[in-house]
């Protein structure tokens, strides 16, 4: 029996714009076409190595490993995977040639071919010739005296191999005569029959066999589309200029047994070949062979006992005694840990952990592992799942595949980046790497790229860019009605198109990017397993595949998350440390009292600008129909605004319950115990996994099955088919069809974003603890928060803004005060740092800081001297008022600055003889300031000038700090306004608005939103100087008042009031941009 | 100073001290602004000051040559929209002719009663202000000009040149009557259309033979060859015999046995086909109405001929080989 056609050489949409199709749609086609197996070779890499190898088992195909390298004289060179040390040869070539170029560039060495050439088998000769921007393999071979003169002229390629026999000899010498093939293809194009024959004469005179391949760019046929607007998008060209750069036909699809058959009648064996070679390639990526490293213990210690040593030592700091329940519990996971063979990965986060605290670096666990006792006692997690029944099985159990999961957050910046330098130290630039995040196509993107090679003209692609600015709206509108508010015609020739690629192209891969902490580190080389590459950012190395391939393979993933509000929460301590006076002690995140009523009640009144987690607009408009009393209640809080529960339908129920307007029910009374705490309502995931459990009777098997479906956003398919199983099971118990249905409902609701119990109590800490520091240290809280953005929901214009109706002082810059970063003054008041002025040089403010610290500024002559601002900061900083010590007024110091020092070589020498590092000059003019060098650094009063400019009058003052600084301590812009709005509401009268009543509102849109699950209903905070007040704009009305609300900086909203539990919106009746001649900076729109 | 302040540069700060009128700019100190914003600025503060003069400068606005009329009632017939087109041409020639012009372009655009334009540019080889020469190129553009619309407006501009007495080079020559011609080509384009008329250029596409028409030009001869086409592309392409192409294509019918071509017959070769290579599939602008879709074969006939003939249905959206017509496209030598 004669073996069927298998398909070797096939490029994914992984080969970023060289490829038209998932490496799913490769597998599902190559299984209809009844393949036995199929290999993917995407350009320079292994990116979608994995997810072809599951879709490929599932449709029973079995999946080939290979790659197409980019070789330094840029021809290509198909090689594919035969064995464990091939693919880790591969692995290893990849890293060499990515590591030593730039991201996105990869260039193999011929020379360093042998080195990595065992079990590996290469492919010559792969015909590609409708691309005539490509240099392939083969158009250097047959345009010899063009290529002998490249190589020739260059030093680089003096190793190369020059021509195509000596390209064959070298093959066979680097691989092995049996590991070389001579590639044939043919896809009905003029000449490359010609080529084929001389390939044939060469597979003869070296004695190589032949192989058939299609080289395959999409899995069907139309994917040439997409391949074409690829062409364009990668040669910056469009459709109707690209000519010859396009492809000639649509042939490079995956073809049967039977097409391949016809197409290479006179060549059989080269179709016979490729089965028979790839049953030579028995390569998988399920036997990796990955180990986690091993922990170094001292000797006399294994790692479990080493663990368990540590673990008990924690247990006893802290616990003050330890109950038999505890003492169970901490036995049982650590005979789970050893068991499992986990204990190097405790041991090893245990000591990253380690690494966090002696360096005075915040650091909480948080994730499943907070369901743990064993990661509460070594320091991992803040939370006792003891006390807090947290299920032990959500974090490990023993039908569990992979590792446990343990997530890191840690403040974001640069305490965040030492740690992660840290683990690039430790295991070395080939042995640790962040997971990949690949960026798809989504509808913006995708929507302008293909806009541009249709060749639309630049005003519709920008059009349609300002009018969809966040992407996907299919709520309201059809792409089709999309593009045609754009300003293309529905009918419009190529309109079809544009619908057709569009679908063909969402959610292809466009490059690769960092995922934001998921770090995978290994005991040998890391690079052996996946390859490594450059990211963009200095001194990070990324590995090819993202985290969810890095889990399916059980890489071990430990995620070092930062966190704005964990740096605010590091910061505000220190400085509450700073400042520490014997009648008030230092704070820190352990020791803040647990039930504190004011910090219950600023969020009972949902007075949480600033506030991690719960400060959103639709936290605010929870917070006061929830009206936390307790730390759980924040839990609660925070896990019941996501996606997940609003899809689900689920807040009212639980708010309701909680109000007492609806009764406490459950699907089923067994739920009871699990349900209780949420009043009947399903919001964790783990209450998920026990509803399986009990309903459904699902195995911890099942239950695990269920977790990664819930946790595995990217697939539909896999929570279709856990919920069928689900529905089966519970059928099978008998449990009646519409209990059945709204369990469904509850769980496949989570499916796009589950959030765990532990997760959340996590989240809450911070939620509680920043709200806590609102409270009680609003001074140094306000200061840290200004001086770790951009982060959070709010600008710092309106962070300032709610610290000014605190009753907290914020002071303007000022170039004898300021720091680098803001400062706490006093117990009520914030001196703004230099951080917050726009394009001011760290470096240059650092230096002003160690001047004036050496010697107070006696004049602005003196500073202008002493500091090496360039003109333009030092205008900055004279618009905004920070030079005002030294002049009467803004526009007075704005004239000085303009001046012109003269050098004086007197001066000079003197002033680097004093030690300065910065070259001074010394004014001619002034003689008073000779002395002045002479002076002891202590205070003197400043030499003000005067000027022939006015004062600015307020509202100059509040547009200059706008344009200078995007925030003002001054009045806010609405204030100036007020007299001459009589009939607008302000938003801290609002509470007294009578429901249904039609009011107007005004304000600067600090915030538009438009949520997936809000049926395209808009959400529109406006600030004033009193405060927010919030609007909601139906979906037709959004559609008319589309460009106004989402171009202007302040509008004017028309409505009716809304008035629920203290909550009030009101409901937009009409909108209008507020222009007013007196309404400072709206013009230059500083003020979103 | 560091750098001499451009003037946009000096309105900005200036702005942003305050200063928004011409008294203000004025009552600061001459040498401190000069000081502060360079030789521009205090050239500023003199003319703010009255202490700087210059002469006035004449500027005339460019002149617009260009007439047009908004008939009181719209109009179906040619004889008024001539009549109109010849006073339009008087008036514009005496206009030119008094400050030594000649029309070197004129464009007519007719508005109709549905609001659509029509528009047309003549390029007039040698230009001149003869109005029966110039009249007799719009007449002959209009004899067959229909329009399912009524006129409502019309409107001619001329583009005006110096006139001046052409000098050739060594082995260029004159038209003998560019005028001539020029009617020719505005006879032709009326007749086929203004499509069909001009110098065929080949585009840069994998569509055989495909060509756009350029506007005639008597001054250069274009390269067959366009520019974009490289030296390796051509390799490529290259052909070992020479095509003759048929234009347009014959039409032929074949006969196939299975997916293979064996016997052809046309209005200019018919014969049993004992070889041949092929299909070479083509296909392109799948993106818009004009997508096209052909599979080439060469074949040998009996008689000794090597033949290119093709199959194509058109419009052809999808991807296979249809079977819908077949042509020749020509012999090779």
């Amino acid at each position: 029996m004669t073996m069927s056609y298998v398909e070797l050489h096939c490029c994914s949409a992984f080969s970023f714009l060289r490829g038209g199709s998932f490496p799913e749609q490769l597998a599902e086609v190559a299984a209809e076409l009844e393949m036995p197996a199929i290999a993917l070779l995407d350009r320079n890499g292994v990116y979608g190595a994995q997810r072809f190898s599951v879709a490929a088992r599932e449709h029973g195909v079995r999946p080939i490993i290979g790659a197409e390298l980019s070789m330094e004289d840029d021809s290509i060179l198909p090689v594919l995977v035969e064995n464990r040390t091939g693919y880790k040869n591969l692995c290893e070539l990849l890293t060499r040639a990515h590591l030593r170029s730039e991201k996105g560039k990869c260039a193999v060495q011929w020379d360093e071919l042998p080195e990595f050439a065992e079990g590996l088998v290469a492919f010559l000769g792969s015909a590609r010739l409708q691309r005539a921007g490509e240099c392939i393999l083969h158009s250097r071979i047959f345009c010899r005296s063009s290529f002998r003169q490249n190589a020739e002229t260059s030093t680089l390629q003096a190793c190369a191999p020059r021509n195509s026999a000596n390209r064959a000899q070298f093959l066979i010498d680097a691989f092995g005569r049996e590991n070389v093939f001579i590639e044939l293809q043919r896809h009905f194009i003029r000449g490359e029959e010609r080529i084929n024959r001389e390939l044939i004469d060469l597979a003869r005179a070296h004695r190589l066999p032949l192989v058939a391949t299609n080289g395959v760019q999409y899995a069907r046929p139309y994917g040439r589309e997409v391949l074409d607007v690829f062409t364009c998008i990668r040669e910056h060209t469009h459709l109707d200029a690209a000519g010859k750069l396009l492809t000639q036909n649509a042939e490079r699809h995956l073809k049967s047994d039977r097409e391949m058959r016809a197409i290479f009648a006179d060549l059989p064996e080269a179709i016979e070949n490729t089965p028979r070679l790839a049953e030579r390639l028995t390569f998988s990526l399920e036997n990796l062979g990955y180990e986690f490293p091993d922990y170094p213990v001292s000797t006399g210690h294994s790692m479990d006992s080493f663990l368990r040593t540590i673990v008990w030592f924690g247990a006893q700091q802290r616990y003050a005694a330890i109950s038999p329940k505890v003492k169970r519990q901490i036995d049982e996971e650590l005979a789970l840990i050893s068991k499992l063979g986990f204990p190097g990965y405790f041991l090893i986060v245990w000591d990253i952990i380690n690494f966090c605290r002696e360096h005075n670096i915040m650091v909480q666990g948080r994730g499943s592992a907070a369901n743990s006792a064993v990661c509460y006692c070594l320091g991992i997690t803040p939370v006792d799942p003891v006390e807090n029944h947290l299920v032990f099985e959500r974090f490990l159990n023993e039908s569990r595949k992979g590792w446990p999961d343990i997530d890191l957050d840690l403040p974001s910046g640069d305490r965040r980046e030492a740690v992660i330098q840290e683990i690039y130290r430790r295991y070395g630039k080939h042995g640790a790497a962040m997971t990949a995040n690949v960026i798809t196509y989504r509808g913006r993107s995708a929507a302008r790229e293909i806009g541009k090679a249709l060749n639309f003209s630049a005003s519709i692609i920008d059009r349609f860019s300002h009018l969809f600015a966040s992407g996907d709206f299919p709520h309201t509108m059809e792409l089709e009605a999309q593009i045609e508010a754009a300003g293309l015609p529905k009918q419009h020739p190529r309109m079809p198109a544009f619908i057709r690629l569009y679908r063909a192209i969402y959610g292809l891969p466009r490059h690769l990017g960092q995922h934001s902490g998921g770090m995978i580190i290994c005991q040998n080389k890391l690079s052996s397993f996946v390859p490594l590459e450059n990211a963009s950012m200095p001194g990070r190395v990324v590995a090819q595949w993202d985290k969810d391939d890095c889990e399916d393979l059980g890489i071990v993933k430990v995620d070092l998350l930062g966190l704005g509000m964990m740096s605010v929460m590091q910061d505000a301590f220190e400085l509450c440390r700073q400042r520490e006076r014997p009648d008030r002690s230092g704070l820190d995140l352990a020791h803040i009292p647990k039930n504190d009523e004011k910090t219950f009640d600023i969020m009972q009144h949902a007075d949480t600008i600033g506030v991690f987690q719960i400060e959103s607009r639709a936290q605010m408009a929870t917070l006061p129909r929830m009206k936390p009393k307790c730390f759980y209640d924040v839990v609660i809080e925070v896990a019941i605004i996501r996606p997940g529960p609003i899809q689900g339908d689920m807040v009212h129920p639980y708010l309701a319950r909680r109000a007492g307007k609806e009764p406490v029910t459950y699907f089923d009374d067994r739920l009871k115990p699990v349900l209780k705490r949420t009043l009947g309502v399903p919001l964790f995931q783990e209450q998920m996994l026990k509803i399986a459990m009990i309903m459904a009777d699902f195995s911890g098997n099942e239950a695990e099955e269920l977790r990664r479906a819930l946790s595995f956003h990217r697939s539909e398919e896999r929570m279709r088919k856990v919920s069928v199983k689900l529905r089966a099971a519970m059928e099978r118990k008998g449990i009646p069809p519409d209990k059945i249905d709204k369990i469904i409902q509850s769980i496949s609701s989570f499916a796009l974003y589950g959030f765990p119990e532990s997760h959340a109590i996590s989240f809450a800490i911070l939620a509680y603890g920043s709200a806590y520091l609102k409270v009680h240290r609003a001074p140094e809280f306000y200061a840290s928060l200004i001086n770790n953005q951009p982060m959070g929901f709010y600008t710092p214009a309106t962070i300032v803004k709610d610290a000014q109706r605190h009753g907290v002082k914020i002071l303007p810059v000022c170039v004898q005060q300021s720091d680098w970063r803001c400062i706490v003054v006093d117990d009520n008041t914030v001196r703004l740092g230099f951080c917050v002025v726009n394009g001011l040089g760290q470096e240059h403010a650092e230096e002003l800081v160690k001047q004036r610290q050496h010697r107070p500024f006696e004049s602005l002559d003196d500073f202008k001297r002493r500091v090496p601002f360039a003109k333009n900061e030092l205008r900055t900083l004279a618009e905004l008022g920070a030079l005002n010590y030294f002049s009467e007024h803004r526009r007075a110091a704005m004239w000085k600055v303009e001046e012109t020092l003269h050098d004086d070589l007197l001066g000079s020498a003197r002033l680097q003889r004093a030690g300065f590092g910065i070259l001074p000059k010394q004014s001619l003019k002034s003689s008073r300031t000779q002395d002045a060098f002479a002076s002891t650094p202590k205070a003197c009063a400043p030499q003000i000038f005067e000027s022939p400019l006015t004062a600015m009058t307020l509202p100059e003052r509040v547009k200059a700090d706008y344009e200078t600084m995007n925030l003002t301590t001054g009045p806010h812009p609405m204030k100036l306004l007020r007299e001459k709005l009589p009939n607008i509401w302000r938003a801290i009268d609002l509470v007294q608005a009578r429901h249904g009543s039609t009011i107007q509102i005004a304000g600067n849109v600090i915030c538009r939103q438009r949520p997936g699950t809000a049926k395209g209903f808009v959400f529109i905070s406006l600030e004033d100087e009193t405060g927010v007040s919030n609007a909601i704009v139906e979906p037709d009305l959004f559609e008319r008042f589309r460009l106004v609300i989402t171009e202007e900086a302040f509008l004017l909203i028309e409505g009716q009031v809304q008035n629920s539990d203290g909550v009030v919106l009101i409901k937009a009746t009409d909108i209008k941009p507020l222009v007013h001649e007196g309404l400072v900076g709206s013009e230059s729109h500083d003020f979103h | 100073m560091e750098g001499q302040m451009d003037l946009q540069e000096i309105f900005v700060i200036l702005h942003k001290w305050g200063i928004h009128t011409l008294g203000q700019l004025a009552a600061l100190d001459k040498e401190q602004l000069g000081a502060r914003l360079g030789p521009e600025a205090i050239r500023m503060w003199e003319r703010a000051n009255g202490r700087f003069s210059r002469l006035l400068k004449l500027v005339r606005p460019p002149e617009s040559f260009q007439e047009s009329f908004e008939f009181e009632r719209e109009i179906e017939t040619a004889e008024p929209l001539l009549f109109m087109l010849r006073r339009f041409l008087e008036q514009l020639a005496v206009r030119l002719a008094a400050i030594y012009l000649v029309t070197k372009e004129l464009t007519l655009q007719i508005t109709f009663g549905n609001k659509e334009i029509y528009e047309r540019v003549f390029k007039i080889p040698q230009p001149t202000n003869d109005v029966d020469l110039l009249f007799r190129m719009l007449q002959t553009h209009l004899e067959n000009f229909r329009s399912e619309h009524p006129i409502v407006a019309v409107a001619l501009s001329a583009e005006p040149i110096k006139f001046a007495d052409e000098q050739f080079g060594l082995f260029e020559t004159a038209l003998r009557n560019p005028h001539q011609l020029l009617e020719t080509l505005a006879r032709l384009t009326a007749i086929l259309g203004g499509d069909r008329v001009g110098t065929p250029v080949l585009e840069e596409t994998h569509r055989p033979d495909a060509f756009r028409m350029q506007p005639f030009s008597w001054a250069a001869v274009v390269s067959a060859v366009p520019s974009g086409e490289t030296p390796h592309a051509l390799r490529t392409a290259r052909a070992t015999a020479a095509l003759r192409r048929f234009r347009p294509p014959i039409s032929a019918s074949v006969l196939r046995d299975e997916d293979t071509p064996t016997h052809v017959r046309s209005a200019e070769m018919s014969g049993k086909i004992i070889d041949e290579r092929g299909p070479y599939l083509l296909s392109g602008n799948w993106w818009d109405g004009e997508s096209w879709d052909r599979a080439e074969w060469d074949v040998q006939l009996e008689g000794g001929e090597l033949v290119r003939c093709h199959q194509s249905e058109q419009p052809a959206p999808n991807y296979g080989v249809t079977r819908r017509t077949w042509k020749v496209d020509g012999i090779y030598d």
